[in-house]
């Protein structure tokens, strides 16, 4: 996904995130982080789409979330 | 043994309940929202799925917007304690279960509100009225049952609900006994809060709770902790469901929970309700013919009372007649049913009442059984 991350802050989010997602064709898969930001989150590896279009779609649904360029919080 | 005590808790619970139960306890029982691992999200997935069923079963916004508690006394307590303000004033009906009564009456004990009580009449624009009637210029709440516990009184939800949003007061809402019997729409009834147990007519296992929002109210916590988001702050997260979900919550009991709500869409809401209502109805009928029967309530009909039925056999003690009955094999609640207000308002404080709530896993057959009991124990003792 263009190298970059969708890091949200909640699993409940994440799920609701890669249900969203997967009702637009994608397939999602959720990797737990613990990122020195903000404590724990959880990153969206979203396959075979970019940024832009799933950023739209996410904030369509009115969840939180930023964009990252590191995908490796680990 | 004939089971007539779903409205303490069900049981039987549906096969697809226990395999669902089973199934999280062997085959994915991490916790969800804490660790990364492939179980923990499978986990975290199950309990996202539940949310959004509950949701849409109620009628709420949003999935996030469902919080699961330990019990319906506790998604009461985050409920009233969290909408409270000092100065302000709450209004709540006769018919309610201490899970509403007692810590509106702790609130205001500890001088930081003051409540009025509703009285319940058989006319729903009586009932809207006395409630109207109570209104200050400080009411933040009315908090009611949508069905009594004791007597199967149904509330006008609606109405109130409406009178609330009219008169810009939050609306909290009681459903313990009409979860899973009657339909719940929070949008339609206007309701702020809804709160339930999960193990009653959802047919959960018990130690789980339930309190939807219909949107982020700015409610203060009553448990603060850890949520798996946002640890590396002291303050308590701000948004739902993690603002009001400290601490693990109940997985199999959730995987329960999804079931259960399964099995009533396939079911049908509608055919529980009738199915309950005739073994009440056929309870109360045969009831009314026996002199030395006291029935407290007119025959249980929707729109104003739901399928439980409280009885006394005259001039003895409830829990003796709940004994006897369970001499006989047949599982009842007496007493006062952790309902003060509601007994007071009927008159039945000193005596308790005998209830008898049945569930769609009962027969007529069984209802047959019991009203031929109750006579053989009403002979006896006179």
């Amino acid at each position: 996904m263009d190298g970059k991350c969708i890091r949200i802050g909640s699993v409940t989010y994440a799920n609701k995130a890669k249900s969203v997602l997967k009702e637009n064709g994608f397939r999602v898969h959720i990797r737990k982080t613990s990122s020195d930001i903000d404590g724990c989150s959880y990153l969206l590896e979203v396959e075979k789409t970019n940024i832009e279009k799933t950023v739209e779609i996410l904030r369509k649904s009115e969840i939180k979330f930023t964009v990252t360029e590191r995908c490796d919080y680990f | 043994m004939i089971y007539f005590d779903n409205a303490a808790t069900t049981f039987v619970k549906p096969r697809s309940v226990h395999y669902a139960v089973n199934r999280a306890m062997r085959n994915y029982g991490a916790n969800p929202g804490r660790s990364g691992h492939s179980l923990a999200l499978a986990a975290s997935s199950v309990v996202y799925e539940c949310r959004c069923k509950v949701a849409k079963f109620f009628g709420c916004p949003k999935e996030e917007n469902v919080v699961f508690t330990l019990n319906g006394t506790m998604s009461l307590n985050m409920a009233i304690k969290g909408v409270a303000k000092k100065g302000s004033h709450f209004i709540i009906s006769c018919l309610e279960h201490n899970a509403v009564a007692r810590p509106v009456d702790t609130l205001k004990r500890r001088g930081i509100i003051e409540y009025d009580v509703a009285k319940v009449y058989n006319s729903d624009e009586e009932t809207v009225e006395s409630f109207k009637k109570l209104i200050k210029s400080n009411t933040k709440a009315i908090v009611c049952t949508h069905v009594s516990n004791v007597f199967g009184n149904v509330l006008p939800i609606e109405k109130i609900g409406q009178l609330a949003r009219e008169s810009g007061i939050t609306f909290i809402v009681d459903a313990a006994q009409s979860a899973g019997i009657l339909n719940i729409d929070m949008k339609k009834m206007n309701i702020d809060i809804l709160c339930m147990p999960a193990h009653k007519g959802l047919f959960a296992p018990m130690g789980l709770g339930i309190m939807l929002c219909s949107s982020s109210l700015p409610l203060e916590t009553l448990i603060e902790g850890g949520t798996g988001s946002a640890s590396s702050s002291l303050v308590q997260p701000d948004f739902m469901p993690d603002r009001f979900e400290s601490g693990t919550v109940n997985l199999p009991a959730i995987a329960g929970l999804d079931a259960g709500v399964e099995f009533i869409n396939s079911v049908g809401i509608k055919n529980i309700f009738n199915h309950e209502q005739r073994m009440v109805r056929y309870m109360y009928d045969e009831f009314s013919k026996l002199d030395g029967i006291e029935l407290y309530t007119p025959r249980p009909k929707l729109p104003g009372f739901a399928p439980l039925l409280s009885f006394n056999i005259a001039e003895v003690g409830s829990d003796k007649v709940a004994q006897l009955l369970d001499e006989e094999n047949i599982a009842v609640r007496a007493g006062l049913h952790c309902a003060y207000l509601a007994h007071s308002h009927y008159g039945t404080i000193g005596t308790g009442t005998v209830r008898l709530s049945p569930s769609l896993f009962n027969t007529v057959d069984e209802a047959k059984n019991v009203v031929r009991i109750v006579k053989k124990i009403k002979k006896y003792l006179s």
